[in-house]
């Protein structure tokens, strides 16, 4: 749905500053459907990301192709009408103060030259969809953060995009808020099979809502994939922020960290406890959900006969795969 | 002994004639100064459409017609009144100069006020498939609807201030009035009437456009 190939973005040198490689040679796939969260600390490029998909920010080179549109070949007329395709919210909200709820909503089916009745009733519809019926007249100013977000929202959805960016959406916003201008992302991306691009410097919004996850550090792509992959490689980048070590350490005994969850790996203890005769305690670990499946990470101790515990730690390595990682040694 | 009876009716009219004058100089103003004024915004190296050339020629003549004393203003453009008036004495003539004094001075203040409109609002209109002139329109010309009153107020009464100058060299108004029945009749209490009768010009503009504006901010 979204292909951004080999994205470089460098800003040209000014007085104060030397130029500056934004993107180095970024490529991003994000499937229909999804929401892909692209995350990484500040100044890593991940805002230029956001506005390289809809090209408020031109790439340096490379191609940007969204929903079968190479955006990076078309003039600016064709740019125009591409990027009613794509809605777009922000940090900030940016809605206009001198425009009521529906007048903003409506601001986007006016430059596309809908006429006023239909607007009008398009806007006031996606206004209650966001849960904002009783706040069609109110000016930003009367509305709380997450509320202003809400309109912003239905903003960007009343030219009926195919995708949807949030640019740091809920980075200005309390937790409470946070959850639920969050739970209405993932809901509009599902009922209207919106396919979303979710920039934020937060894991905690990866794990809540994301199907898949890009991290972005110092404008070059660290680590990628589906969220249920990523956090099965246990040490890769990405695995480490979404599921952080639980750091249990100073022992002897035979600790091994294994990731259990996802698609039926639920089991691994219970049945290592029954095929071999050893005594499994967990000294540590942690339990996340992650894009609407949970996952641990737990940290156990074998004890046992030393050949009992040697069997069951290879059956635990060739059962868990590369999950399995063995912390301590074995005495 | 000031002869109130004779004096109060020209005073009257004098003031018509400073309202006229400003009035119609602050029409012309408004008309020019604010295209100038989104000119120069949108030309800047920042703005919508940079265009280098164009904001330095526009910047320039702007501050040269910033840096003019009025007064010398008025004699310097004598000859473009004359042209466009046929004269260069009375409220008429004193329009010209008027309107040349007050767009440069607008459209600075007009681009101030569109600079205070955050850019993020402007990506979101981009972002949203609006073309430029759209931008200017429904975004940067309505948001800064509270800056452009300001500005427009202060304008005004930069132009009153201005006219009363004009009467120095026969514009007509309360300026001229003061002059010819105050200062060379040595009588002090017509210059106070029209002191009084600015003051309560400035004063009801000024609070009549911090009013609007605030009606229009909706913060």
């Amino acid at each position: 749905m979204i292909t951004l190939d080999h994205i470089t973005k460098i800003f040209p040198a000014t007085r104060k500053h030397p130029p500056v490689t934004a993107l180095d040679d970024v490529s991003v796939t994000v499937e229909r459907g999804q929401v892909m969260g692209v995350v990484g600390p500040s100044g890593s490029g991940k805002s230029t990301l956001a506005r390289i998909v809809n090209l408020l920010e031109r790439p340096t080179s490379g191609t940007v192709v969204v929903d079968g549109l190479e955006l990076t070949a078309l003039g600016r007329a064709d740019l125009i009408s591409a990027r009613r395709r794509i809605g777009m919210i922000f940090q900030q909200f940016n809605l206009l103060d001198s425009r009521t709820a529906l007048g903003n909503v409506e601001l986007p089916l006016e430059l596309a030259g809908v006429g006023r009745a239909e607007r009008r009733a398009r806007a006031a519809e996606l206004l209650e969809r966001v849960g904002l019926a009783d706040k069609l007249h109110a000016h930003p100013a009367q509305l709380s953060g997450g509320q202003r977000q809400r309109v912003a929202i239905a903003r960007a959805l009343a030219p009926r995009p195919a995708v949807l960016l949030c640019d740091e959406a809920t980075s200005a916003l309390d937790p409470e808020s946070t959850a639920s201008v969050l739970g209405l992302i993932r809901e509009v991306t599902d009922e209207l099979g919106l396919t979303t691009v979710l920039i934020t410097h937060e894991m905690d919004v990866v794990k809540r809502i994301c199907d898949a996850v890009t991290l972005l550090e110092n404008g070059r792509v660290v680590d990628a994939g589906p969220l249920s992959d990523v956090v099965e490689r246990p040490h890769s980048p990405l695995a480490t922020r979404l599921l952080p070590p639980t750091g249990v350490g100073g022992t002897t005994d035979p600790v091994v960290e294994i990731t259990v969850g996802g698609d039926g790996g639920d089991t691994v203890l219970t049945e290592l406890i029954r095929r071999f005769a050893v005594d499994v305690s967990v000294v540590g670990g942690s339990v996340e959900h992650l894009g609407g499946v949970r996952f641990g990470r737990l940290q156990v101790r074998v004890d046992g006969e030393p050949e009992e515990v040697r069997q069951a730690l290879a059956w635990l390595a060739t059962r868990t795969g590369p999950q399995l990682h063995v912390v301590g040694e074995v005495a | 002994m000031t002869s109130w009876d004779r004096i109060a009716p020209a005073l009257v009219e004098a003031t018509w004639d400073t309202a006229y004058m400003v009035g119609v100089s602050m029409g012309l103003s408004l008309l020019l100064g604010i295209p100038l004024g989104v000119l120069l915004y949108v030309a800047a190296p920042d703005g919508l459409d940079p265009k280098r050339v164009l904001h330095q020629v526009l910047g320039a003549v702007v501050n040269v017609g910033r840096s003019v004393p009025f007064i010398v203003l008025l004699v310097l453009v004598a000859p473009v009144t004359r042209l466009v008036t046929g004269t260069t004495i009375g409220s008429t003539a004193t329009i010209v100069p008027l309107t040349i004094a007050a767009v440069p001075f607008l459209a600075r203040l007009v681009e101030a006020a569109l600079r205070e409109v955050a850019p993020g609002k402007v990506e979101a209109a981009l972002a949203m498939g609006a073309r430029r002139r759209d931008v200017v329109r429904t975004v940067l010309l309505a948001e800064a609807r509270p800056g452009l009153v300001a500005a427009a107020t202060v304008t005004l009464v930069a132009l009153i201030s201005y006219s009363a100058m004009a009467g120095a060299i026969g514009g007509g108004g309360l300026g001229d009035f003061a002059i010819r029945y105050g200062y060379q009749r040595f009588d002090t209490a017509v210059t106070a009437a029209c002191v009084v009768v600015l003051l309560v010009l400035v004063q009801l503009i000024q609070s009549g456009g911090d009013r609007l504006a605030r009606r229009l901010a909706h913060r």
